[in-house]
């Protein structure tokens, strides 16, 4: 069996994108890639989510025992968030103060991971959501997003990538990689692998 | 019975259950008529499931009403249903850079919103439709559940929080504002308070 050339973390919660969940169970892999589900468990060994339903039903499940809780990601070779409305469910907090950066465990890996700078962080549709939940997270920063979500995005504000036709399909902005929707996720998870392998290089260099 | 008034309902797909359930209890029960719209996009109708508890779908709804086109003013009040129903309303297939979201709800909530008299009610996420037009939100006392509150404050709303909560509800002029399902009951007896408040200043004009 081939040595994993690293793991990828992938931030799921209730409601996760399906097919985008194998996708990236199958890519990873087939490159050199560990993936392993990370959350938070509010204080249980696991928890089992539930995919978002598909054709009215409810199919797929994961059970995460990887708590993000005090989780550092500068173990990880690159983050992703996974799309449809999981990361809405990530950002909770319940105990809420006006002004207060974001205190979700998710928020705080995010953040940590953004601040190191040299890990690939990538976001799918709705996903942003986790960034939008903090308010220096996006500033300065260029993205894509599902147009729905488009007003959070600039809201909170980040910039979005536009083209002619409306906004574009696959973003680069050094390591945030960020994606519309799920129609594209070759082309997204060609990008993110770049991102990964580049940080794989310039740490072998040093 | 003769119905004292109508309320628009705002829908789509993976809505709250317990919502949609119990306004469709409370509200025709004291004399309101519902209509739920949605984006038929052509159809005739639309089927939509609630957002699931673990597996379950709980409620399902067949909406046969269209959202653009429609007039706020024809109804009593607007209702937004939450969980995650108001994400696809806010829908456009081709936005430009710096221009307004025309989304044909977004619309409606905008000229409902412009409606003195007619009152608009929100729940959990559904603030999440007036986050597209930050005029809509600017200064406007509300609340909303915890998920969303950086969205709504970056909307330019004003959150009410007490004890590191945001509060079960708020009512500040016509817009009427809930927490989460689980204090829906609350929420629907202060919204028909405004509702026959507003009834009761209109017949006495």
């Amino acid at each position: 069996m081939q040595a994993s050339k690293g793991t990828i973390a992938l931030l799921i919660e209730e409601h996760f994108d399906v097919p985008q969940f194998h996708a990236y169970q199958g890519f990873f892999p087939q490159h050199g890639y560990g993936l392993e589900c990370v959350s938070y468990l509010w204080g249980q060994p696991q928890l089992r989510f539930c995919g978002n339903p598909q054709d009215g039903v409810v199919r797929e499940h994961v059970a995460v025992t990887r708590d993000l809780l005090g989780l550092d990601p500068a173990q990880y070779a690159g983050v992703l968030c996974i799309g449809a409305y999981a990361m809405d469910r990530l950002r909770f907090q319940p105990k809420v103060e006006k002004g207060r950066p974001n205190q979700a465990p998710a928020v705080v890996f995010v953040r940590r991971a953004l601040e190191l700078g040299n890990i690939p962080v990538g976001t799918v549709d709705h996903a942003l959501w986790l960034l939008t939940s903090d308010h220096g997270l996006l500033r300065g920063r260029k993205v894509t997003c599902i147009p729905s979500i488009l007003c959070d995005v600039e809201n909170a504000g980040g910039e979005v990538a536009y083209d002619d036709q409306g906004v574009v399909a696959v973003h680069r902005d050094g390591m945030l990689i960020s994606a519309r929707d799920g129609r594209i996720l070759d082309r997204f998870l060609e990008t993110f692998l770049q991102a990964v392998e580049e940080r794989a290089a310039s740490a072998v260099a040093r | 019975m003769s119905t004292r008034g109508k309320i628009a309902v705002l829908i789509e797909n993976q809505f709250d259950p317990d919502q949609f359930r119990r306004f469709s209890e409370f509200f025709p029960q004291h004399g309101y008529e519902l209509e739920f719209m949605t984006y038929l996009t052509g159809r005739a109708e639309a089927r939509y499931g609630s957002n699931p508890k673990g597996d379950d779908i709980e409620q399902h709804a067949v909406v046969r009403k269209e959202i653009a086109g429609s007039d706020p003013r024809d109804y009593d009040a607007v209702l937004c249903l939450g969980a995650y129903a108001v994400d696809h309303l806010r829908h456009q297939e081709h936005p430009r850079p710096g221009q307004a979201n025309h989304a044909p709800a977004v619309d409606f909530i905008r000229r409902a919103m412009g409606t003195p008299g007619l009152k608009v009610g929100t729940i959990c996420h559904s603030l999440w439709l007036m986050c597209a037009d930050p005029a809509l939100l600017r200064g406007r006392k509300v609340t909303c559940a915890h998920n969303i509150m950086p969205d709504v404050e970056h909307a330019g709303g004003d959150v009410q929080v007490e004890n590191g909560e945001t509060v079960a509800y708020v009512v500040d002029g016509d817009l009427i504002s809930g927490k989460h399902s689980q204090f829906v009951e609350e929420f629907m007896q202060v919204f028909l308070a405004e509702l026959e408040k507003q009834k009761a200043a209109a017949a006495a004009r």
